[in-house]
């Protein structure tokens, strides 16, 4: 009895009948993203948008040259740049120090404090960033009464280029913080506390045990973390689509939100293509570099 | 003297994270409670909102803002909404349940490659696949309906929810599956139900993630959907509160009591499921 079951269980484990399971995966996959990417590229090298819908045809690199010869496409790149890393520098450290803070022995109320920390996560990130679009408004915004209250003067918050950067990374601070939190004490309870002890007997301080004890254990975390936030924050498109919608001009537009803009606002749909294009080229070349660096791909694999 | 400076050392220590967690727990909730609180307020003008508005007031709060939006037509596009959603859910979770087992547990060729190649699908943004989507969509007269709705947002999180269930699944002991096969099940069912049983974290986790992403869409289907009659909680919050670019002073009340309502659902869905998605979210790398 055991032996045929053993016999039946290695039947499953084995031959090429087992693709069959990955059918309908390999099927979302062809129509919902390979066709669609390779449709992409092909429009990028087309004049499609709305006077050419049925006639379109082939431009050749017209559109690229437009991007970079014009050089519309240079300012787009550094300010999704400055979204993505001006983004993720200030989640990841407050997610440490708030982390590090909440992982402190004999702290009290921990679970409470934790729990309302991961709000801001648990509510829809479309809805928070609509109120907060609310909280922003220059008239009736409530971060100007506050303002107001010191004396200061009321900010154009999303209508001036340095206050819109501000605004839309505080915001997406908030969105992304608790995670980043959620996910450095994971990995910060996972390191026992022997080794804590230990490093204070021996009379190190608090600074050098977070340098010699709990950053080796976490560094694979935050570097995960980096990346996967790294991509995930270059491509979120709502933050910006909703508070500033690209704007003040095009100041704050990221490739994400210029690509979409392009196509449904402007129906200029093979720009927008072309700029997807260069999106995914340049997150490619960049997320191909980090995880070389990292290994963080055999972790997964 | 030397216990003294520690004593005095632990108590700056202690005051400092408390004051630094204070701050930091303000800034989480205090857009939540602002919603809330605005959601009740009975003047929807420029003036009523100010800072004296944040301590709540029973005479001064009005259930008027409910009563408007559930006049509009909620109801219609509550039920599109949770049509969709709940249509990408079951294509995503089993697709995706289905894919994780077979990535985790079956011996097939070029798996690592197919793996890598998952994580990478995961890197391209939206835009990339929408517009050329849409426009071949268009041409084959597919704008106004939902199953080609339900393919794009399944598709999404079925890639990344088979990665998940993946890396879940390969921490399960393989002696589960073993022990039921030895019990005598047949093998389809002690594979797909035993697993499914144990990965229940990342089943719920996937099946939020589809959830909510066809629930609060707008980018996609403020392109994909024109009529009236299929629209979604989405694009009625735009149309009831009129926001298109930013909510304004004079339907704040209307906007945060239709946010309110429209997030239940998701609300009710974590407090169920809590336990498994704290697990979860940490291992996943979203949002």
């Amino acid at each position: 009895m055991d032996f045929s079951s053993k016999f039946s269980f290695k039947n499953l484990k084995s031959g090429s009948i087992n693709y069959i399971y990955l059918l309908p995966i390999i099927a979302l996959i062809l129509f919902i993203f390979l066709y669609p990417i390779t449709y992409g590229i092909y429009i990028s090298f087309t004049n499609f948008s709305l006077q050419h819908f049925y006639t379109a045809t082939l431009v050749g690199f017209h559109n690229y040259v437009l991007l970079f010869k014009n050089g519309l496409i240079y300012p787009i790149i550094l300010q999704t740049l400055i979204w993505t890393v001006g983004s993720l520098v200030p989640m990841v450290l407050l997610g440490l120090l708030v982390a590090n803070i909440l992982n402190q022995k004999g702290f009290k109320f921990r679970g409470l404090l934790f729990t309302l920390i991961l709000l801001p996560w648990a509510f829809p990130a479309f809805i928070s960033l609509l109120i907060w679009s609310g909280m922003w408004n220059t008239s009736f915004g409530i971060i100007n009464q506050f303002l107001s209250v010191f004396g200061l003067p009321r900010i154009d918050w999303l209508f001036k280029t340095v206050p819109a950067w501000t605004a839309l990374i505080i915001t997406n601070l908030w969105l992304s913080f608790p995670y980043y939190t959620a996910f450095f004490l994971s990995s910060m309870q996972s390191i026992p506390d022997e080794f804590h002890e230990a490093a204070k007997v021996d009379g190190a301080n608090i600074f050098q045990r977070f340098s010699k004890v709990t950053w080796p254990a976490i560094k694979g975390a935050i570097a995960f973390a980096g990346i996967s936030g790294f991509i995930f924050t270059w491509n979120n498109f709502y933050p910006i689509y909703i508070l500033t919608g690209g704007g003040p001009g095009t100041s704050t537009y990221s490739l994400t939100v210029f690509a979409y803009n392009q196509a449904f606002d402007f129906y200029n749909y093979s720009l927008g293509a072309a700029f997807s294009v260069v999106s995914i080229i340049i997150l490619a070349v960049m997320a191909i570099f980090m995880l070389k660096y990292t290994k963080v791909l055999e972790m997964l694999t | 003297m030397n216990i003294n400076k520690y004593k005095v050392f632990d108590v700056l220590r202690w005051t400092i994270s408390y004051f630094l967690i204070a701050i930091v727990v303000l800034f989480a909730i205090f857009p939540l409670y602002y919603i809330v609180l605005t959601s009740f307020s009975k003047l929807s003008s420029i003036s009523a909102l100010t800072l004296s508005s944040l301590i709540p007031n029973l005479s001064n709060m009005t259930l008027s803002a409910y009563q408007y939006v559930l006049s509009s037509q909620f109801a219609l596009w509550l039920g599109n909404s949770l049509l969709l959603a709940v249509g990408t859910l079951a294509v995503a979770v089993t697709v995706a349940f289905v894919s994780g087992v077979a990535l985790a547990r079956l011996n097939i060729s070029g798996k690592k490659a197919l793996i890598v190649f998952l994580y990478i699908l995961t890197f391209f943004p939206f835009t990339a696949i929408v517009i050329p989507l849409y426009l071949s969509f268009s041409s084959l007269g597919l704008i106004n309906n939902y199953i080609g709705l339900i393919m794009i947002y399944a598709a999404g999180t079925a890639i990344f929810g088979a990665y998940m269930s993946k890396i879940f699944i390969d921490s399960i002991p393989k002696e589960y599956e073993e022990a039921a096969m030895v019990d005598g099940q047949s093998r389809f069912k002690s594979f797909f139900t035993i697993l499914f049983r144990i990965a229940k974290p990342v089943v719920i986790f996937v099946a939020l993630l589809a959830f909510i992403g066809a629930y609060t869409d707008y980018a996609v289907i403020n392109v994909f959907v024109t009529q009236g009659s299929l629209y979604t909680l989405m694009l009625g919050l735009y149309h009831v509160s009129s926001i298109g670019g930013g909510a304004s002073a004079v339907n704040l009340n209307v906007f945060s009591a239709f946010s309110i309502l429209m997030g239940l659902p998701i609300i009710a869905f974590y407090v169920v499921f809590q336990k498994y998605l704290t697990q979860m979210y940490t291992m996943s790398g979203t949002k």
